[in-house]
Formats: structure tokens, sequence, C-alpha cells
């Protein structure tokens, strides 16, 4: 009898252990952020609003394929936004956020430090609120107006809940990066989505180092005819 | 004999009637005939690199881009080719690209957005085989971006050297400057030779094998937005593009003047110019005029747009706009 209850105790041990490993793999297979592998089309198809032939976001912009066309390699055409990846993923977590937040619920974060992601600072002028843009239950998705889930990918309907004449700009294609065709019937054009370029915990772009000065003709160059260098003004 | 005074004639000289060699008149002929003489050799010097082989006699004979067969052009085209490569050892592809039919390009620059990175005057460089490798001669980039103080636009306080540690700098904004490609092009109407002219999609090109570099085009435009090749390209082999085109980016002679195409060798394939493709910001936005729906379109009808020295009356095909 005891070694009957032992057999099925350690069966049943087994099982949930077969179903944690069959739970994390499938974790791992949805995770948006493994392998570069090619979006389902299915998932394509059901973006709202977002043209089909744009890459998925949900990997950190440091991993995006290179923008524009293969030809062009002799132009550097690297957007602004120079992520590090989020402290966690360097420790080996995915940027899957459910990994963790199934078991961590929602805080309601105003305006003072976090406990946890200490490498997260949010200056994004009014916008102090975490839970203005991520959504409460589902970390993997962002909030829109009525509480509904607004997905990675269509990241640009959360950012036009704000900011409106600048979506209406995107859309049009005269805000932000493209690349590639101005011709659509000839080839691709990519466009790139706001967080791509704006970190959207600190939107504001960060000033960089300038390229250095070009030498032009004097009247191009109106009257200086090269780079004044600090060793001209010594006698 | 009462002499009539109306009849009288005052003896000439013997040397009036003759005009005889005088030492006045020799030293005059001799001068004439030596500067006569000079200009013949100047106007047969071609034939100098004709014999020393740099050039050959269908390049000498060459007719302008506009009234060549297109047979003729073809070799023309196979011929700049196996030049390039026998001189600085880069097989290009130099391809001769038409208007495409009912498109007229047209630029927009955001004021508001640009940094002033520089990014993409040197895109240009690399682009259109401007590199020079010789820190002492002029770079040839179309674009200058010009630092200017915020408050007005008064490009004679602008600078163009600027080089801080990082850009924005908090009080000034910046303004690339480039080729208009001008409705009302001055440079085309100055050309004695008319080796520089405007296409059907708006661009103006220069035909590098017609232009006599007498620079009239450099003086007429009011965007010093063309550059001359005093010198020989002094390009490295492996900072040449080999995508080029007879009217854009082949590698110019020296002593032509060159300028701005709107890349039309990418944006008459239907590609963004490669100013654009480098923007980090996407301040610059590029497209065909006469499609309403087109993004530079949006632009015209929606924005705040300015045109540089509009009051000259060039009408350009450049245009700047602001987002706030």
């Amino acid at each position: 009898m005891s070694v009957a209850s032992k057999m099925v105790a350690s069966a049943a041990l087994l099982g949930g252990l077969l179903v944690c490993l069959a739970l994390l793999a499938r974790a791992q297979g949805q995770d948006p952020a493994g392998a570069g592998a090619p979006p389902a089309p299915a998932a394509l198809a059901a973006t709202a609003g977002a043209s089909p032939q744009l890459p998925l976001v949900a990997r950190p912009p440091a991993e995006q394929p290179p923008v524009g066309l293969p030809g062009d390699a002799h132009l550097d055409k690297t957007p602004p936004r120079r992520t590090k990846g989020l402290d966690l993923v360097r420790m080996g977590w995915t940027y899957n956020c459910m990994e963790c937040h199934k078991l961590i619920p929602a805080r309601w974060h105003y305006d003072r430090p976090m406990a946890e992601h200490q490498d997260i600072r949010l200056e994004h002028g009014n916008n102090r609120f975490c839970l203005n843009c991520h959504h409460p239950t589902n970390r993997n998705a962002f909030v829109d107006y009525d509480g509904s889930e607004i997905a990675q990918r269509d990241v640009v309907l959360l950012c036009g809940k704000c900011h409106g004449p600048t979506y209406r700009d995107w859309e049009a294609g005269v805000h932000g990066r493209a690349n590639g065709y101005w011709d659509t019937q000839k080839g691709p054009k990519t466009k790139l989505r706001c967080i791509q370029c704006h970190d959207p915990h600190q939107p504001a772009f960060k000033p960089m180092p300038p390229l250095p000065p070009l030498r032009y003709p004097p009247r191009a160059a109106h009257g200086r005819s090269r780079i004044e260098r600090p060793e001209d003004n010594q006698p | 004999m009462n002499e009539n005074p109306h009849n009288s004639v005052s003896p000439k000289t013997i040397e009036q009637v003759y005009q005889p060699v005088t030492r006045r008149t020799f030293l005059k002929g001799t001068a004439a005939a030596m500067a006569g003489l000079a200009g013949l050799v100047a106007a047969l010097k071609p034939l100098l690199a004709l014999e020393r082989g740099e050039m050959t006699l269908d390049d000498l004979l060459q007719k302008h881009y506009r009234e060549l067969k297109p047979e003729e052009l073809q070799r023309i085209l196979r011929e700049l080719e196996a030049r390039c490569a026998r001189e600085h050892g880069v097989q290009p592809v130099i391809r001769d690209l038409k208007p495409l039919p009912g498109v007229e390009f047209g630029y927009a620059l955001n004021l508001t957005r640009c940094i002033g990175c520089r990014k993409c005057a040197h895109a240009c460089l690399q682009e259109n085989n401007q590199s020079r490798s010789s820190a002492d001669d002029i770079e040839m980039s179309y674009i200058r971006v010009l630092e200017l103080k915020k408050g007005a636009i008064n490009l004679e306080e602008s600078d163009l050297y600027y080089n801080p540690q990082t850009v924005p700098q908090k009080d000034k904004y910046y303004m690339p400057v480039q080729c208009h490609q001008c409705r009302q092009a001055p440079c085309t109407k100055v050309c004695p030779v008319q080796a520089t002219w405007q296409e059907a999609d708006g661009i103006v090109v220069v035909d590098y094998n017609w232009c006599i570099g007498c620079r009239y085009c450099m003086a007429a435009c009011p965007y010093d937005a063309r550059r001359f090749n005093y010198r020989k390209p002094n390009l490295q082999s492996a900072r040449i593009n080999p995508n080029q085109s007879y009217l854009s980016n082949r590698i110019r002679p020296k002593g032509v003047v060159e300028k701005c195409t709107f890349c039309l060798h990418r944006t008459r394939d239907g590609k963004y110019p490669a100013c654009l493709e480098v923007c980090p910001t996407g301040a610059r936005v590029f497209g065909n005029l006469l499609d309403p729906d087109s993004e530079i379109s949006y632009i015209l009808k929606n924005k705040r747009v300015y045109i540089l020295k509009e009051d000259v009356g060039t009408l350009p095909r450049f245009y700047y706009f602001f987002d706030q």
C-alpha cells in the first residue's frame, strides 16, 4: 500500500515537472526576443493600423536589424537610440515581462524611486506614472484609454494617445526615419517606430558629438577658408 | 593764278601715303602676332593631352550630352568605366538614368529637428565619390551645415566650422544648405556653353565632359551650392562608390564644376538620397511634388514652410519647415 502511494506521488511529481517544462518551453517559444525568428503571418495580420512590413519592435533596439538597404553599407544609418538593455535582461532574463510579473503584481508607482527596475529613470515630462503606458495586468502589453491592451508592436498607437500631431505626421511619413525607397512601387520603405529612436522613459534625444567639420572653398565658407585651430591664435 | 581756297589740297607726306613699317608699327604687329600665336597654342593645348594618350579623339570630339545618340552614350559610359577601373582600381557601374515621367522632386528639411550632427554632409562625400585623401585639399561636400543663433535667420552670423563637444547647443539651431534645384535657376542661365541645365524632373545637372570650368555658375548661385574641381580627385579606392551615373556621381575630371543632384543615381531608381538615409532625427523629407499623397506634398499643405532667400526669385524645390 505504502509502496503504491509512493509510486503515485512520484508519478504526480514527474508529471508536474513535465508540465512545468512544457510551460517553460512554450513561454520561451512565445518569447519575442528569441532568436530573431520571422514574425508569424497571423500575428502581423492581426496588427491593427500598422503597415505589415514593419519589423517587430519587441526586440530591444540594440538588436534590431539594420535599417535601409543592404547595398548602402557605406552609409551610417544607425538610429540615435543607444540602449544597453534592461539590467534584468543582462542578467539573463528575456523581454517577456510576464515571466516575473505573473507572480509579482503591478504596484502603483507615482513619482517615487522604484525598488525594482533600478536602471529605469522616468523623465518623460508630465508623464510620471508607469501605468499610464504599461498595462496593469499584462506587462507584455501597453494600455489604452479604456484599459484594453495595446500590443507591443503597436506602440505607435500608445504614443499617439498623447502625441496626436506627431502621430499624424508619422502616419504621413513626415516625422521620424524613413529608409529605402520613396517610390513604393519599386521597393520597400522602412519606417522606424517611436521607441526605435526614442527611449520611452527618457524620450528627449541625448546630445551627440558632431562629425568633424569639412573644408569648404572660401566663398562658400563666408570668407573663412579653413578650420581655425587653437594654434592659429598664437603669435 | 588765283587758287580756289576750296580746292586746296594739302600735300600728303610720303609716309602718309605709303605707311611704311616703322619701329612702332613693327613692335605692334609683333605683339599682336605673338598674342595670336599664344591664343592658338592655348586653343590647341587639348591636342597635347591627345598626344600623351590622356584622352582619345572620341573624347575630344564628344558631343553635348543631349545630342548624343544612345549607342554613342553607351560607348562613352563603358569607356568611363574602363578609365575608372584603370586609374582607381575599382570597377564601377556607370548608368545613364533618365527622368521618370510624372515625377518632380522636392526636398524639405525640418529646422526644428535638425541637430547639426553633420552626418548628411559626410554621407554626401561617400556617396558622391568626393572623399579626398589629402588633408590640405578642399572637401567637396555639397551640404554646408550652418549653426545659427536662435531667434532669427541671420546667415551672416552663421558658423560653418562649429565643433562643440555635443550638438545641439542650447541657444543654437542648425540649417543644412545644399542645391535648391531652383525652377528659375540662375546657374543654368549664365552658362556660356549650356553645360548645365534643368532636367524634366527638376534636377539641375552638369555635363562634366562639356563644362569648360569658367565658374560663372558658381558666381550666379545664391546658395553657394556648386563646387569646382581645382585638382584631380584624389580618392582612396576603398571609398569609391561603384554605383555611379553619368550626370551625378561618376568621378569628375579636373577643372569642372559639380553640384548636388539629389543623388539622381539613387532617386531615379526610386530610392531616397544618401543624406536622407543617414539623418538620425528624420529631419529630411523627400518625395514627388506632383503626387498629392507624397510626404513632400503633405508638408507643403500642412506645415509652416520657409524658403531660403525667397526674395532672389529662384523658386527653389528645397523647403525648410518648422514643427513648433
